[in-house]
């Protein structure tokens, strides 16, 4: 996901339980990716110490940060996260 | 993750993968070093998490006290070459007006060592003529700052 230009949703993002994670890589329909996923899932649970959380439609996001820039913008975000894009 | 220029040296092992500023693509995890990935994943998780720290301190504004904050190498050489105050003015440090009876503001017996440059002349005429070299302000609040605090 990027970047600074685009808006953001301000609101930090209810926690994802298991089965909604599942939810959304079962809506993967390639199985690679899927695979895939699970293991990026897994390094960032683990390395953040956090369990993922859903930001905007498919991005599976890892603890949060605060940020604000000097124009005086300023919002939550995730720390690591990634979005599996359709193949 | 934080921008992905900091990460050069590390994503030149990864195998085949584009970039964009903030953005790493992947069409296989195949395709690519795993543990680099990982390694990448670890400096931009501690990079960003430092500086939520930071930024966490900061955001309380100290009256009275200071601040020992850890700064960025830029950060360092300008505190080097246009004094701490400019620093911490950039870091969002709020100054604020007291009145001279403000009990907590310091009191001059706590104001220590030497003036910087030579006295004046007529202090030199008095007899308090000792080379001064230095001056140091007592009183600060010394506070560490973890960069792990505050957030969740």
């Amino acid at each position: 996901m990027a970047t600074t230009k685009k808006p953001k949703p301000n609101e930090i993002p209810s926690a994802l339980d298991a089965n909604q994670v599942n939810v959304v890589l079962a809506s993967l329909e390639d199985e690679a990716l899927r695979v895939d996923c699970l293991v990026i899932l897994d390094r960032m649970r683990g390395i953040s110490g956090h369990e993922p959380k859903l930001w905007n439609v498919a991005t599976f996001g890892f603890d949060t940060y605060h940020y604000k820039y000097e124009s005086g913008r300023e919002g939550d975000c995730h720390v690591l996260g990634f979005h599996p894009r359709k193949a | 993750m934080d921008g992905t220029a900091r990460h050069s040296e590390l994503l030149t092992q990864l195998r085949k993968h584009t970039t964009s500023k903030a953005c790493l693509y992947i069409k296989r995890l195949s395709d690519i070093q795993l543990p680099i990935l990982e390694r990448i994943l670890q400096q931009s998780y501690d990079h960003i998490k430092s500086r939520d720290g930071q930024m966490q301190a900061l955001s309380k504004h100290k009256i009275g006290g200071t601040a020992v904050i850890p700064l960025s190498d830029v950060d360092r050489r300008r505190t080097l070459s246009f004094g701490f105050h400019t620093t911490l003015l950039h870091q969002g440090m709020v100054v604020v007006g007291l009145r001279y009876s403000f009990e907590a503001s310091p009191r001059t017996d706590e104001v220590g060592g030497d003036l910087p440059t030579e006295p004046p002349r007529s202090q030199a005429a008095t007899g308090n003529s000792s080379p001064r070299k230095s001056i140091s302000v007592g009183r600060g609040t010394w506070e560490s700052v973890s960069p792990k605090s505050a957030r969740n």
